[in-house]
């Protein structure tokens, strides 16, 4: 398993969404190992953060600074070193899960990494609960099988930055723990976890209220 | 606002992202109970309509012919191209990919050759059954349609921008069908007139040269403009 060095700053910063703003001077830190769990009422602005740190949304006013390993800059944080999941599962219901996870292999890897490619996503697809239906179109998942599979983008995506937005919406109670483990994972990996929602996960995070 | 996209090419996103994102939809596209074929089908559609429409009367078939197959099949692409970006919008996959690449430029790219694989060259290539049908004698059809295949390109590229540009709004069929006309117009007045050319024996017409020069000058400035109009979208 990879080992990261990371780290994110973000001070003031200010961010609007069609004219009225979302986020008001924002300070936050986060490094290595962290998990942070963002909280905030509807509308509050969790998912407006996680896409200003993906480099979606260009903030108005404030500064954002990163570090992973060796390399650092200032603004939006090397596509390279993060994994963005959506509060929607962008999975395609006319291809089967082995499909969809493999596109996103491909997407996430360099075509030196394709020898590998095959063993990673059925540890991917088992850890997620999915061996044994992957050559089944997504069309025929539950919301919950849909979202377990888009979260088994984080087991093979290898980033440090993983910024996912409402992860345990339809999951059921055996999913979040799957979940939580992952998180767990990733954080002895060294990497560093953003997690917009609405649930008191079982991980240890810190967390943090917007809005 | 133009220059990351330009930037990001040199930085391997591009290319990560333009194969994986053209097999994924090709793959889609043949599971989709024949939706590919939307656009061939409108095209088949409008032609054969277009020739009861104007009657028997020889002469008059092959005066219309290439303004009748360039008009259908230009507007078979236009309605095919919303779809392109649509799926990946409702998804929920732009987000994910925009993070990935943030210029979108292997993304479009790949969504422009989808557009040409599924619907301007399948509609070029089966377009000299219809000249056919215009009462043009097979040679010349052939001709003819060579124009058509040399404009194809185009066609894809002027449908994915436009499609672009309304992938933000609900409505954006409608706008995007409205942007597409100044875009559009030239591509289709050298391209009847390239056709027309072809038709009579002239390949090589002044025609055929500015359709050329047409699909070159679009393939540089387009781009950047869909890119940005994908990357508001998304804000």
């Amino acid at each position: 398993m990879p080992s990261y060095d990371c780290a994110l700053s973000l001070e003031k910063v200010d961010c609007e969404r069609g004219g009225s703003p979302v986020l008001k001077g924002v300070n936050f830190d986060a490094k290595s190992s962290d998990t942070v769990l963002l909280f905030g009422a509807n509308g509050s602005g969790k998912s407006t953060f996680l896409s200003v740190v993906a480099g979606l949304t260009t903030p108005t006013s404030g500064v954002i600074n990163w570090r992973i390993g060796e390399a650092s800059g200032q603004g939006a944080i090397d596509p390279l070193g993060i994994l963005f999941v959506g509060h929607r599962a962008p999975v395609k219901t006319a291809l089967t899960a082995l499909e969809n996870l493999n596109f996103w292999f491909d997407l996430y890897h360099a075509p030196e990494d394709n020898r590998a490619k095959n063993g990673a996503l059925e540890t991917a697809l088992e850890r997620v609960g999915l061996l044994g239906r992957e050559n089944d179109r997504v069309g025929s998942f539950s919301a919950g099988m849909k979202r377990r599979l888009d979260l088994a983008r984080c087991l093979i995506a290898q980033r440090p930055f993983w910024l996912i937005d409402e992860p345990t919406a339809a999951l059921d109670e055996a999913g979040k723990a799957i979940f939580c483990e992952i998180l767990k994972e990733h954080a002895c990996d060294g990497g560093c976890a953003l997690v917009a929602t609405h649930e008191a996960l079982h991980v240890d995070a810190r967390v943090v209220r917007l809005g | 606002m133009l220059t990351p996209a330009w930037c990001a090419l040199a930085k391997g996103g591009f290319t990560r992202t333009l194969w994986p994102v053209l097999a994924r939809d090709l793959k889609t596209a043949t599971r989709t109970g024949g939706g590919w074929l939307q656009a061939l089908f409108f095209f088949a559609v409008f032609c054969t309509a277009a020739v009861f429409a104007i009657g028997p009367e020889r002469a008059a078939l092959s005066q219309t012919a290439a303004a009748m197959i360039w008009l259908g099949g230009a507007f078979a692409v236009q309605l095919a191209a919303p779809g392109i970006f649509s799926v990946d919008l409702e998804d929920g996959a732009l987000p994910a990919l925009a993070a990935e690449n943030p210029s979108l430029s292997g993304y479009y790219c790949a969504k422009v050759l989808l557009l040409i694989m599924l619907a301007s060259a399948p509609i070029a290539l089966l377009s000299p059954v219809f000249f056919i049908f215009f009462a043009l004698s097979p040679g010349n059809a052939l001709s003819a349609s060579a124009a058509v295949l040399m404009g194809a390109p185009t066609l894809a590229l002027t449908a994915a921008t436009t499609a672009a540009l309304g992938s933000g709004s609900k409505g954006g069929g409608v706008l995007s069908t409205a942007l597409a006309a100044p875009i559009v117009t030239p591509v289709i007045i050298f391209g009847v007139a390239a056709s027309e050319q072809a038709a009579t024996g002239v390949f090589f017409s002044p025609e055929l040269r500015i359709l050329g020069a047409l699909t070159l000058f679009y393939a540089v400035a387009l781009p950047p403009i869909a890119i940005s109009a994908l990357r508001v979208t998304l804000e």
